[in-house]
């Protein structure tokens, strides 16, 4: 029993990441979030994901084009909440997380059993924005989150 | 046979183990966006006030004028006075004797807290205040605009003591 339980508590994988994307368009008035955004793990035994975000978790644009004239980088980074049967989230949609340079957890959970099980995670982002950033119209902005996982 | 199952079922769960990394890993997600396609709003200017006093001697700013712009795309900002842009004397006995709207149309000049930002007037090259919308500043998104009135006086300029004087300016935004 002992040597089953050791070696399926080792069995960890993360699938490729769906796009997050804001269907809202971004503007000056109100937060808008992302929808879209999941990803796969399979697990048996504890997991936990965690995140990191490109410029400090904040959504950049190309500076050219329709960009040219606005905030190349813009004032706060995104927040974050993850979501999912069985899946554990620090964060929340009413008190979500803050992204940045440094690797957080968004989510955790466990597998019991003797079978490996896939997990779906929602992520979810959210742009609040800051009186310092000057939005051009029709100007994209993106980032890349990374996440990573582990026992 | 109870002993027997069990050693099944844990040769079962080694082999999906065994199938799985067991290292942690991590995936790339894109986080995507665009703005919208246009929107304007001026808040409600502070008002612009001569903290010196006017004499006919010295050309004098104002200090306030401050209005908000929140925008997203491009905008222009345009400005016109009551009077031709002239100062007016108040009703009253203190200014009895005073010129009732002064000479010269005030010069109007422009300044942001935040880039993308361009002044059509400077504090070095203002632009005439007229009855008619003149183009004081241009810009990209949201920003906080200072304008600043100077009156420079004339010769011909009679002024009596405590006199208040006064105009209204309006300011027009226009995405551009």
């Amino acid at each position: 029993m002992a040597s089953a339980g050791s070696a399926s508590a080792a069995g960890l994988s993360v699938g490729v990441p769906t796009a997050a994307a804001f269907t809202d368009p971004l503007g000056t008035a109100a937060p808008v979030d992302t929808t879209g955004g999941a990803v796969s793990v399979t697990a048996l035994g504890s997991w936990q994901l965690r995140v990191r975000g490109t410029d400090g978790g904040r959504l950049r644009s190309t500076g050219a084009g329709l960009c040219a004239n606005g905030s190349a980088l813009l004032g706060n980074p995104l927040g974050f909440w993850a979501s999912g049967s069985g899946v554990t989230s620090p964060g929340s949609s009413q008190s979500p997380l803050t992204l940045s340079g440094t690797s957080q957890v968004m989510a955790s959970g466990n597998v019991g059993g003797l079978v490996a099980l896939a997990v779906t995670v929602g992520v979810i982002y959210r742009y609040v924005p800051s009186s310092q950033d000057q939005l051009p119209a029709g100007c994209p902005y993106s980032l890349t989150a990374t996440i990573d996982l582990s026992a | 046979m109870h002993a027997r199952k069990f050693l099944v079922v844990a040769a079962a769960a080694a082999a999906v183990a065994a199938a799985l990394p067991s290292a942690a890993s991590a995936q790339d997600q894109a986080v995507t966006g665009t703005t919208i396609g246009s929107t304007l709003a001026l808040g409600v200017p502070v008002a612009a006030t001569f903290g010196a006093n006017l004499g006919p001697t010295d050309t004098v700013d104002s200090t306030g004028g401050v209005v908000a712009v929140t925008a997203v795309g491009s905008w222009v900002m345009r400005v016109s006075g009551t009077n031709g842009g002239k100062l007016a004397a108040a009703v009253g006995a203190a200014c009895t004797g005073s010129t009732g709207v002064l000479n010269n149309a005030l010069h109007v000049f422009s300044s942001a807290t935040l880039g993308n930002f361009t002044a059509a007037g400077t504090s070095v090259s203002p632009v005439t205040l007229s009855a008619t919308a003149a183009q004081v500043a241009s810009g990209t998104g949201s920003n906080t605009v200072t304008l600043g009135y100077r009156h420079r006086p004339s010769s011909s300029d009679q002024f009596t003591p405590a006199c208040p004087y006064s105009l209204t300016s309006t300011i027009a935004l226009a995405a551009s």
